[in-house]
């Protein structure tokens, strides 16, 4: 795990930025106290059916959007969704690019790529989206984690992967 | 998005998670992370590049499922196509990040370039 030299420090310009706020609490993980859970893989690429989850705030145009912070809605969005009917609804980042081109946050389109290739099994059910800008850590525990990780396990993905904005 | 990572993991299915944002990784600490040298918002590639964006998607899942040790994180080869120097500019004043309370930050000019991103993992 080498880290490259040009990372962006965006816990210190975080701090600066939003020092006239109340002080940012990040989530940290000590290994010592709290392990990183840990399940082993099984299945080869090829065999695995893939959950994907999204928090760049994408949805599909008949989708209600995602309200403007602490949203912890999700939505579902089937497989194959045609990109033309995709929005994106966030305030946190700039959403210009993934507006024009969600695949830069949401990879339905390399995905089934990858599954027509026969790189990938296949996709274990819709695709779980919701909008990152929470500020809660504490909802995010209570109420989204937990709905996620159910919706998963319904699916019996082998997969979950997870793509932040 | 570590946080669920964390959740979903521990329920019995495995993770793969992307990240462009190094340090806050490390402090949450998902069981597997792929690591993309890009401004946030790109996570899996650059606009009207699908096979750059499918390649990504590809090695993201193939690095991800080779990790052994909780926690890691590991870097791909892939670089970011746009304006050199952007890692100097992110999230700082001039980009005009939003307050947590919704407002833009004192000194930030709305019409000046993006909207800077606004941390998940708090």
């Amino acid at each position: 795990m080498v880290r490259p030299s040009n990372t962006v420090p965006y816990i210190e310009r975080t701090r600066r930025l939003y020092a006239r706020q109340a002080p940012y609490r990040w989530v940290e993980h000590d290994p010592a106290r709290e392990p990183t859970p840990w399940t082993p893989v099984e299945r080869p690429l090829a065999a695995t059916r893939v959950a994907l989850i999204a928090s760049g705030g994408v949805h599909r145009d008949d989708q209600e959007p995602f309200h403007f912070r602490n949203d912890t809605s999700h939505r579902e969005l089937p497989p194959d969704t045609p990109a033309a009917r995709l929005r994106v609804s966030h305030f946190g980042y700039d959403v210009r690019d993934a507006a024009r081109d969600p695949g830069c946050v949401f990879p339905l389109r390399a995905l089934r790529e990858l599954i027509a290739e026969g790189v990938l099994g296949g996709f274990a059910g819709p695709a779980l989206s919701f909008m990152g800008g929470i500020y809660s850590a504490r909802r995010v525990r209570e109420e989204l984690a937990p709905r996620l990780r159910d919706l998963v396990l319904r699916q019996e993905a082998d997969l979950a992967y997870l793509v932040p904005a | 998005m570590g946080l669920i990572a964390r959740e979903i993991e521990a329920a019995g299915v495995p993770t793969v998670s992307m990240t462009s944002a190094w340090d806050i990784t490390e402090a949450v600490a998902p069981p597997r992370s792929v690591y993309v040298h890009a401004p946030l918002g790109h996570q899996t590639g650059a606009p009207g590049d699908a096979e750059g964006q499918r390649a990504i998607v590809r090695a993201a899942l193939e690095a991800g499922l080779a990790i052994q040790r909780p926690g890691q994180i590991c870097p791909l080869p892939w670089r970011w196509p746009g304006d050199a120097g952007w890692e100097l500019r992110a999230y700082t004043p001039e980009h005009t990040p939003t307050a947590p309370d919704g407002k833009p930050n004192r000194g930030s000019s709305p019409a000046r370039g993006p909207r800077a991103f606004a941390p998940e993992e708090i």
